[in-house]
């Protein structure tokens, strides 16, 4: 054991990974990647710390986390239902005897609440979702994070032996196998049980229902404009997002003709959407309706003006009569699901 | 029962925050509005809906701040709070949650509680992690981002809706006592109560803020401050199973969804392209 500790005090940076099933989320090979850049520079290792909680193959991830930059891999074995607090108040106790100089958390649900846990563990505070790591004049780790709603950007340099808790947003950092060759070794595993928190129990999971889900959380949104025309035809709209379970969003104007209610009204006075689709319809793409898109991954525009500025924003632009499209895609929908009925 | 609702002031700045670059101007005191946090209107809303729905609810709610802190008293009493406590002392700078987690935790360890309920985080500068550290400190289980909490039959414990994502949500069953922390209401948080509003400052109790606190050392220390940039984007770099050439292509077209995007216009109806696209971008499946 007492090898086992000197070890992992070598290890001065780690990184906690998130699983998702048999595998891990894109968001830790993103942070592993940014982190092993970062240790390659101060001559640190990197050490993963993994709830084993998932259907992860302990020895296959260990091969496969070393060409990213993993030097050793922590199992923690948590209870598995509500394991943030486990893991969180774990990786504290182990922080306290260890001393790593930090320890780097992708920003998620789950992984800003086993942060919190671990800062609250260890007394300190908590560095939230960085969006950009680097090193300072003495080699220090350094971070920026944004406050006032993403309009000012703080940067902190490390300051004294604490030990820090940064989370990071997933998104910015490429993946990359950047040590070709390395196997992480896999060390022993650790518990990780907190008593206090077993008393919570899950009774159920409720999935989101695209008809009466938030805007906020859809995952996919068709958006009505004024170019839609009629209250007729916005029913199109609705038809769409029935079939492709999907959310009913608005413009404003949309919202004044009565088509939707102000809870779906999206912009400056409506809400920000972040969903993986969204096909905007009949909508011309003003700043105060846009603003409301800028976290919308994938954008189809169907608008008959080749100039309007929606169509600048779209991974596909349809220059087409809105109502037309959507009346022949529903169409078409419906008889592949037949056909797929009478297969 | 008795609930604690911990409140407080966020900064807002006014108007338009990308109206100027100058960073000194932004953030300028009257540049910023005091509003109560709204994650926190959230938490009160839910207390008291607590109160209508089980009767022998008992709202405190505690702030801890300079005097400007007290407006957050005042609209938890409009919004039906019975008790208020102000725990005076200078503002926090961020670093210093666990100090105040610390705080509230002795605040609210002394005078017994079944249920504290506390925003998500703040809309300033949150980090989301005091109604944790509080749960750690208090040594009692803690149920994050609910969007609805209700009694159980027998009223030892909660049955709380947490939301987990993408509008999915976990219902968890957690014994009391306990700290929720407060993503939504059920309902949008109600107007506070005018008369209750402007008479609320008979109610509020003054407590020293600054007693018996061992002050924390933060673990950063800010560099700069500047304009936040808009959101890098992963930089695109072609697939490394590509053939030569169609790297070389892909690097000259930005990206292979750019060129399709121009090329498709023209022949296929809109219908067909959409079709396409979606099934291309595995949001529908083939037949
Ligand atoms: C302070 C302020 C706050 C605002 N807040 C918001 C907000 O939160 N949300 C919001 O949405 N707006 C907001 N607005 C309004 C905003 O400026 C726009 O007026 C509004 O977004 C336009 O809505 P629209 O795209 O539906 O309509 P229009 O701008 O009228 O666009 C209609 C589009 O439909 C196209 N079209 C017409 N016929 C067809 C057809 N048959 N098929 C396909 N396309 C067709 C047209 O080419 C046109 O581009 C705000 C404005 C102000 C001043």
């Amino acid at each position: 054991m007492e090898r086992v500790r000197k070890e992992m005090e070598q290890q001065r940076l780690w990184v906690v990974a998130e699983s998702q099933g048999e595998e891990l989320k894109e968001s830790t090979y993103e942070l592993l990647t940014e982190v092993a850049r970062l240790a390659a520079q101060r001559g640190n290792k990197v050490m993963v710390l993994l709830d084993t909680a998932g259907d992860i193959a302990l020895e296959k991830m260990a091969e496969e986390l070393g060409v990213y930059g993993a030097e050793a891999i922590l199992p923690l074995a948590s209870a598995g239902q509500n394991s943030s607090r486990q893991v969180g108040e774990a990786i504290a106790a182990l922080a306290k005897e260890l001393h790593p100089d930090a320890v780097f958390i992708a920003e998620t649900i789950w992984g800003h609440e086993v942060a919190s846990w671990t800062a609250a563990g260890l007394g300190t505070a908590l560095l939230a979702d960085c969006v950009e790591l680097g090193l300072g004049v003495n080699q220090e780790l350094t971070m920026s994070r944004h406050v006032y709603g993403d309009t000012v950007a703080i940067k902190f340099a490390a300051a004294g032996e604490q030990t820090l808790v940064v989370t990071v947003q997933s998104g910015l950092f490429n993946v990359k196998k950047s040590f070709p060759g390395q196997k992480a070794r896999l060390l022993e595993r650790h518990p990780a049980r907190a008593g206090v928190c077993e008393s919570v129990k899950v009774l159920e999971f409720i999935k989101a229902d695209p008809k009466t889900v938030d805007i906020i959380d859809a995952e996919r949104l068709v958006v009505g404009g004024k170019g839609m025309g009629t209250a007729e035809n916005y029913a199109l709209i609705r038809e769409t997002a029935e079939v492709l379970s999907a959310a009913v969003g608005g413009t404003r104007v949309a919202r004044d003709n009565g088509w939707v209610s102000l809870v779906r009204q999206i912009g400056q006075t409506g809400k920000t959407v972040a969903p993986e689709l969204l096909i905007s319809c009949g909508v011309s793409g003003a700043i105060q309706h846009t603003m409301g898109l800028k976290e919308t991954k994938c954008l189809v525009a169907i608008n008959t003006d080749k100039h309007a500025p929606i169509h600048k924003l779209a991974d596909l632009s349809i220059v087409e009569d809105a109502p037309k499209v959507l009346a022949e895609f529903i169409a078409k929908m419906k008889t592949t699901a037949e056909r797929r009925q009478s297969v | 029962m008795r609930v604690v609702v911990l409140v407080k002031m966020t900064k807002v700045i006014r108007g338009n925050p990308y109206r100027t670059d100058n960073l000194e101007a932004l953030l300028n005191e009257k540049n910023l509005a005091l509003a109560v946090n709204s994650y926190d209107l959230a938490a009160l809303e839910e207390a008291q809906q607590l109160k209508e729905l089980y009767g022998d609810v008992h709202i405190t709610a505690v702030t801890a701040g300079p005097e400007s802190a007290v407006k957050a008293l005042r609209v938890a009493r409009g919004m039906g709070a019975d008790e208020l406590i102000w725990l005076d002392r200078p503002a926090f700078a961020g670093g210093q949650e666990m100090e105040l987690a610390r705080l509230l935790a002795q605040e609210v360890s002394g005078r017994g509680f079944d249920l504290v309920l506390c925003g998500l985080k703040s809309d300033d500068v949150g980090t989301g992690m005091v109604g944790v550290a509080l749960a750690g400190l208090l040594g009692v289980p803690a149920v994050t981002r609910s969007v609805n909490i209700g009694l159980q039959v027998g009223r030892g414990s909660l049955r709380v809706e947490r939301h987990v994502g993408k509008g999915n949500r976990e219902v968890v069953q957690c014994p009391l006592p306990a700290v929720v922390t407060v993503e939504r209401s059920r309902q949008a948080p109600r107007y506070p109560g005018v008369a209750r509003y402007l008479t609320a400052g008979k109610k509020i109790v003054r407590k020293d803020g600054t007693a018996g606190l061992q002050p924390v050392t933060a673990p950063v220390i800010p560099l700069e401050t500047k304009k936040a940039q808009p959101r890098p984007k992963k930089i695109f770099i072609p697939d490394e199973n590509l053939s030569g050439a169609d790297r070389m292509k892909m690097i000259m077209s930005g990206g292979m969804a750019r060129k399709k995007k121009k090329k498709a216009q023209t022949q296929v109806s809109g219908s067909e392209q959409l079709y396409n696209f979606l099934l291309k971008h595995g949001f529908i499946e083939r037949l």
